[in-house]
């Protein structure tokens, strides 16, 4: 893929939520292909989602924290708090900066720390 | 006692540690290591008094106990701290787990310690060869990590609350993670309970404490596992008896504790104020002057204006590559740290403008500019995420 190509498929990802067409877009798109990822919570996080793990659609070519932000945030407002403070992970292994996008059927792991001994 | 080579213990020893002896990858060499061994165990509560309890029975040589000063045995901690006992509620938590590891194995040297504060917590560690995090709290945890990153001592960090526990190393190797490196920002205090206010099932510390004590063990009798903990996080859910492991990251270049420009100071430093406050540590190192930075509006009328410039976007490439403006070169961080990028820097009296994505890695490659002599550049303040926010919001936001 071209950067271009990439800059267009990121904002597109945003464009669900925002509702900003962007004018980086260059073709216009209508409808969004989604796909299924499974999201997981843990401890702290299972708490407050009230739920160990869901399926969720997503619209493809989202990174793991556009996904955070744009589809698990909104769903689980609760868990806004701690999402700063979590360690994202795809398929167990942690994600730091969104290097990737989300692949049909990827894992998606929400870790928070512990303190309790 | 002879060498490594063609180790032999003692006949009363090779009874008592006759099950793990003839363990093959463990054996007599193993035992010999595990002797000459010293292990700090911070906090003996629900994970320290398993875990203690377990390298006394081994045979590490010298086991250092350490808890807060004022923390003792109580009714309610019986449940799961199993070294304590209902005659010894109201003595101290040090003395007791010592009282039961003694009874336990008394081969075993123990060092009580009357405090792990900021101010004698490098010097504890750095007499240690492992130090196991048993604590019970943020901002404990933040310095157990802090004093392993700056001794290099290896860290087998182990906690749990509710149903859960996790257990992970920090400090293992020069490429493995701190504390910090993980979890730069402690969480707000809202989410997370301690065992106190949100309870705990005895067996889920239990089941941790043990577990770190096992991998204690390997690692000291260098019994030499493909694989370890060292950048792999163990999740149990006792729930669902459900155990899981997660790759994590290595050592992050820019921590505050373990990174190369790290100016933090453990003395000086407010544990119980940072975890309280959840606030990031200040960077002095930075110190741009503020004539340097720009706003996005101040950039945007720039760009209107049509003044010439150059803008550089710092950021690492894989960002560049997912969006940018239009106009951006991409020279990351990262490689104007290089020589060949040293080099370079210094180039040019035309105007440049520095971007990136939140404005922290602008004020640095800024740094860098104005230490070359370099004049005529500034950077963008809050970087494109706020560009997003206050200029343009169809640039991506991610």
């Amino acid at each position: 893929m071209t950067n271009k190509t990439l800059s267009r498929f990121v904002t597109f990802a945003q464009s669900s939520y925002n509702s900003c067409a962007g004018e980086l877009i260059i073709p216009r798109m209508t409808e969004q292909e989604l796909i299924s990822i499974r999201v997981v919570f843990f401890a702290k996080a299972r708490e407050l989602a009230a739920v160990s793990s869901i399926t969720l659609p997503i619209p493809s070519c989202t990174t793991p924290h556009a996904a955070l932000n744009n589809s698990v945030l909104p769903r689980f407002p609760a868990l806004k708090p701690l999402i700063d403070h979590i360690i994202l992970a795809v398929n167990q292994s942690y994600v730091s900066e969104p290097t990737r996008y989300l692949q049909e059927g990827d894992e998606l792991a929400l870790i928070p720390p512990i303190s309790g001994g | 006692m002879n060498g490594d080579s063609n180790p032999s213990i003692n006949a009363s020893d090779v009874e008592r540690y006759s099950r793990q002896l003839l363990i093959p990858q463990f054996g007599p060499s193993g035992q010999q290591k595990l002797e000459k061994s010293r292990v700090l165990v911070v906090g003996l509560g629900g994970l320290g008094c398993p875990a203690a309890l377990y390298l006394a029975g081994a045979g590490v040589g010298t086991i250092g106990l350490v808890d807060r000063p004022n923390d003792v045995v109580e009714k309610s901690n019986l449940h799961r701290q199993l070294a304590h006992s209902e005659a010894r509620i109201g003595t101290n938590k040090v003395a007791s787990a010592a009282i039961a590891i003694q009874m336990l194995n008394s081969n075993v040297a123990i060092e009580k310690h009357e405090s792990f504060e900021p101010k004698n917590a490098v010097q504890l560690a750095s007499s240690y060869n492992l130090v196991l995090d048993c604590t019970d709290n943020v901002a404990s945890r933040y310095l157990v990590s802090d004093a392993c990153a700056v001794t290099k001592t290896p860290l087998l960090s182990g906690s749990a609350i509710g149903t859960d526990g996790q257990l992970t190393f920090y400090c293992k190797t020069a490429d493995s993670p701190c504390y910090r490196c993980i979890f730069p920002k402690p969480p707000p205090s809202s989410c997370v309970g301690s065992c106190d206010s949100a309870g705990v099932l005895g067996p889920v510390p239990g089941v941790i404490g043990t577990l770190q004590a096992l991998e204690a063990i390997k690692f000291l009798s260098c019994m030499n596992l493909t694989e370890d903990l060292d950048r792999r996080m163990l999740l149990f859910d006792g729930s669902t008896c459900t155990f899981r492991t997660v790759k994590i990251r290595s050592r992050v270049n820019g921590c505050d504790m373990c990174g190369e420009s790290s100016q933090l100071e453990i003395p000086a430093f407010d544990y119980e104020g940072f975890a309280r406050g959840g606030k990031s540590i200040d960077k002095k190192a930075l110190d741009v002057p503020s004539h340097c930075r720009i706003t996005p509006e101040e950039f945007a009328e720039i760009r209107r204006s049509g003044s010439s410039y150059k803008l550089i976007d710092v950021r690492p490439s894989q960002e560049f590559d997912m969006c940018h403006l239009d106009e951006a070169e991409s020279w990351p961080l990262k490689s104007m740290e290089q020589s060949a990028g040293m080099d370079r820097i210094a180039e040019g009296t035309g105007r440049l403008i520095i971007v990136c994505r939140r404005g922290n890695a602008s004020q640095t490659a800024l740094r860098h500019f104005l230490d070359a002599g370099r004049t005529n550049v500034c950077d963008v303040i809050g970087g494109l995420q706020a560009w997003h926010q206050v200029i343009d919001n169809n640039f991506p936001l991610y």
